[in-house]
């Protein structure tokens, strides 16, 4: 039987750890929480893989950080806040490598944690940075198009209306690298062979819409062995449908057995 | 029963903040928050959370609330009803009964942690029913956060949201031209059956307040009707009070209006003065 244990990693990072029903030298997974949506994730989504996993074997932390949550306000630095709970798993858990992500910022903060620590041997990324050049714009004709006689309207619409200042996007609310600085990243998270898990939902399209946008962001080491990619742009990007649900944990969990 | 406390880690030792524990029987394990009061606890309360999506928009606002009053000498424990957010259980074995129930289980916690400090209940959103119900069978003062009023009208809000996020070419913008097939058992990705949405539908709150309830305060958005059995009422602006109006959760701080309604609050618990 699985069990679940509530921890406190210290410097304001507090979740809940499930542990497989027998010990494990397996990687431990920690899921942070999804922008301000507390640890338990978008619908009980980590809950549900946490308990997944756990019955796959893995140990598996659902975090709450900084701002989040029950977590107390951010002080300092993201990054190293993440790393000294790696410590602390360490020490409670005895885990020496981990697999971080989650969905969103989540992705965004793994990315960095796992650049920056070798611990990190996968990486869980939904939704995460991809550059939009050419593609994109390929991919948002194809989508307009697939939209029938409305996508006339805006179309029109976009070539009659007065330019506005341009809206809030991913871009501005989010911690992206450059697109030379992602290349160079990747490269060097695929040289350590970190197993990468990169998911783009229909959610993402402000910024995501064609598949050729991955390998056009992320140059040669997209295709590397270690980097799983996808593309389903009919999900959202809370993964709301419970069909989305159990696919992206079927399919993380696919992904996973890589580490048992 | 509680079964695992997290211990504060080092840095924090001795610091009024809270403590996540599971508690209940082996067989239906609630996710606990408890939060000390700074100083001797002069009164206890137990919150009862929204159900479905408003559980986790409403999260961080009540882990606020919950922060706030302990500052005013207010302990509290919170919960997660059974087969929702951190508890055990699948989704599925939520239903009312069990959340009313769980809220029972969570006022035998807070006694166990605090004992002999006078106890509240606390409902927010459908949260409320429960509360209510607690409030009742115990003879508790009772502190609601927005309570939902009519069931029925609540549960048309929920398939009226449902219809339009499935339609919504922001959430789906791959969608084409048709919305998303709804689905009979699911209300905004919750498990919601039609057992439980008439159960639901027949909830109303003046039922349950009602004669047996002299001690009730709101908390409820200005625009809201006020509450017939409401000993105090505290109005929300409506920029604070619209958390639960979309699915995709923003930013959530006390701001100065909701501060003075936590305080409020506060200052009608037992030894705050207005008693």
């Amino acid at each position: 039987m699985i069990e679940e244990t509530p921890i406190d990693l210290g410097l304001g990072l507090t979740g809940v750890l499930t542990r497989p029903a027998q010990p494990t030298r397996r990687p431990l997974w920690v899921l942070l929480n999804a922008g301000f949506i507390p640890r338990s994730g978008p619908f009980r989504m980590h809950v549900d893989l946490a308990r997944q996993l756990a019955a796959q074997g893995f140990a598996v932390l659902r975090v709450d950080q900084p701002g989040v949550g029950d977590a107390p306000p951010k002080r300092g630095d993201d990054i190293a806040v993440i790393r000294h709970g790696f410590d602390r798993l360490a020490e409670l858990a005895g885990a020496d490598r981990f697999i971080i992500g989650g969905l969103c910022s989540a992705a965004d903060q793994g990315w960095k944690v796992a650049l920056a620590d070798e611990r990190v041997c996968g990486l869980l990324l939904l939704d995460p940075y991809a550059h939009r050049g050419a593609w994109f714009r390929i991919g948002q004709l194809q989508l307009l198009l697939g939209r029938g006689a409305s996508a006339l309207k805006t179309l029109l619409g976009r070539f009659t209306r007065r330019r506005r200042a341009p809206a809030i996007g991913d871009g501005n609310m989010r911690d992206w690298p450059s697109l030379a600085a992602a290349r160079v990243e990747l490269g060097r998270l695929v040289a350590r062979e970190v197993g990468v898990f990169a998911l783009y939902t229909g959610g993402a399209a402000a910024y995501f819409t064609h598949r050729a946008q991955f390998a056009a962001t992320f140059g040669a080491a997209a295709a590397a062995p270690c980097v799983h990619f996808d593309h389903w742009p009919d999900c959202d990007h809370m993964f709301m449908r419970v069909q989305d649900r159990a696919r992206l944990l079927q399919a993380i969990g696919d992904w996973g057995r890589a580490f048992a | 029963m509680t079964a695992t406390i997290a211990r504060p880690a080092p840095e924090r030792a001795g610091e009024a903040l809270h403590e996540f524990a599971f508690a209940g029987a082996p067989e239906r394990r609630l996710f606990t928050v408890f939060r000390a009061a700074r100083g001797t606890a002069r009164a206890a309360l137990v919150l009862c959370p929204p159900f479905f999506h408003e559980q986790f928009l409403s999260y961080r606002l009540l882990s606020l609330v919950a922060a706030r009053l302990a500052e005013r000498g207010i302990a509290s424990l919170r919960f997660d009803y059974y087969g929702s957010g951190d508890s055990w259980g699948d989704e599925r074995a939520f239903t009312l009964d069990g959340a009313c129930a769980d809220a029972g289980t969570a006022l035998a916690e807070v006694t166990r942690r605090v004992p002999g400090v006078p106890l509240v209940a606390f409902g927010a959103r459908a949260g409320a029913w429960p509360a209510a119900r607690l409030a009742r069978q115990h003879r508790l003062p009772l502190w609601l956060w927005q309570p939902l009023t009519d069931g029925r009208a609540w549960l048309d809000e929920l398939v009226a949201m449902d219809a339009r996020e499935r339609a919504s070419r922001l959430r789906y913008p791959f969608i084409g031209t048709q919305p998303k097939a709804a689905d009979p058992e699911r209300l905004l990705a919750s498990y919601c059956p039609p057992a439980l949405r008439a159960q639901i539908a027949a909830e109303r709150l003046d039922d349950l307040l009602g004669d047996g309830l002299s001690d009730v305060h709101v908390v409820d958005d200005e625009r809201a009707a006020p509450i017939a059995h409401a000993r105090q009422r505290l109005a929300l602006p409506a920029a604070a009070a619209g958390w639960h109006e979309q699915i995709d959760l923003r930013a959530t701080f006390i701001t100065p209006p909701v501060a003075a309604c936590i305080d409020a609050l506060a200052q009608a618990a037992p030894g705050g003065g207005t008693a």
